[in-house]
């Protein structure tokens, strides 16, 4: 199941996988709760909309687009679907700052410090984090384990 | 990558001072590299974020891309998309040598971004004397990446406000070879009307 910018989804079937391709500034926001299983993701493109009521910021197709919502969003997506969000494994990936052009922000690391804050007021511990330097990432989150497969664009892998 | 020969519905006609426009960045990229360079406007394409990347290819697929920004009343960003094959090709013909097209090389940038400087540059003349308005082009950055991370940073400064993209799509032919890049123009929002009026063009 491919997890597109600003979506977010949830995989239900231990045969799933959730994907997001290409991930530069964006960052993954990848939940496995073991009591299910479950496994959920969030392609976040920006840390907060600008009023908080950005576009997209009431879309269900995007609304994983702004961290300070994509976290809360995900609680209750978890809860609904009768998983636990304290007792799941969050991980982040992505937040690379590719583009380097004088003038452009470096949205990687906001989307991170967003994330990192968003979850932690909702008392949320970060288990494992890929994030940060200048390439890109592919990641695949099992369902059936929460494996996370991490691809960077300069070749490296790693399972986190 | 985003070239593609027919036209879908969310495709309209790219106005005629657009198609000069790339038209002449195709001439110039032709006098520049000393081989024939084609470069086809296929029209405006409107892009839903959560599809952009899909629309120039798999995500995942490495790409080297060649940005600069736009300054002045055309407000904005543009990227000059090359599969890796193509921009070996390029360096190989500018630096007399077969070369990786790698951005740790500063001779091979060097190379890659004067390619995006006289694409970029007679476009943008073009659109700027048609449409009596002032634009110019930020120096170049070129990078090696993965084509949804490439565009990322352009994505996340224009979308705060709106989950549409409007690009111009192109059909690129070089080396021989159809679809071996992508030229896209990103206006920021709220330029975007202003240029197409002024291009006489409605927004």
């Amino acid at each position: 199941m491919t997890v597109n910018l600003g979506e977010i989804r949830l995989a239900r079937s231990t045969a799933d996988e959730l994907v997001a391709f290409g991930l530069g500034s964006c960052v993954a926001v990848c939940v496995w709760d073991p009591n299910g299983p479950l496994a959920a993701m969030a392609h976040v493109v920006l840390p907060r909309s600008s009023n908080g009521h950005g576009a997209g910021s009431h879309s269900p197709e995007l609304s994983g687009k702004y961290a300070d919502q994509a976290i809360a969003r995900l609680v209750k997506l978890l809860s609904d679907a009768g998983g636990a969000p304290m007792q799941a494994q969050w991980k982040l990936v992505g937040g690379a700052h590719v583009l380097q052009v004088p003038g452009l922000p470096p949205i990687g690391e906001h989307n991170v410090m967003a994330l990192r804050d968003a979850l932690r007021q909702h008392g949320l511990r970060i288990t494992a984090e890929d994030v940060g330097g200048h390439a890109g990432r592919t990641v695949r989150l099992s369902a059936a384990d929460g494996t996370l497969l991490v691809r960077s664009a300069n070749g490296d892998e790693r399972v986190l | 990558m985003s070239a593609r020969p027919s036209r879908s519905p969310d495709v309209r006609p790219a106005p005629r001072a657009l198609r000069v426009a790339i038209e002449r960045s195709a001439t110039a990229l032709t006098k520049f590299m000393g081989e024939p360079v084609s470069i086809k406007a296929l029209g405006l394409r409107q892009w839903p974020l959560h599809r952009l990347p899909r629309a120039l290819g798999h995500p995942s697929a490495r790409v080297v891309g060649i940005y600069l920004g736009l300054l002045g009343d055309l407000d904005g960003h543009v990227m000059l998309l090359l599969r890796p094959r193509t921009a070996q090709h390029v360096v190989a013909r500018l630096l007399g040598a077969p070369q990786r097209a790698t951005t740790e090389d500063p001779l091979v940038s060097s190379a890659l971004g004067e390619v995006g400087n006289v694409a970029v540059s007679s476009f943008l003349s073009v659109i700027a004397d048609m449409g009596r308005f002032s634009v110019r082009p930020t120096p170049p950055v070129v990078v090696h990446d993965l084509a949804g991370a490439v565009l990322d940073g352009i994505v996340g400064d224009i979308l705060d406000h709106d989950d549409l993209v409007i690009a111009i799509e192109v059909v690129l032919e070089w080396g021989g070879q159809r679809g071996s890049g992508a030229l896209l123009v990103f206006p920021r929002p709220g330029t975007l009307a202003r240029a197409l009026q002024a291009l006489g063009a409605s927004s």
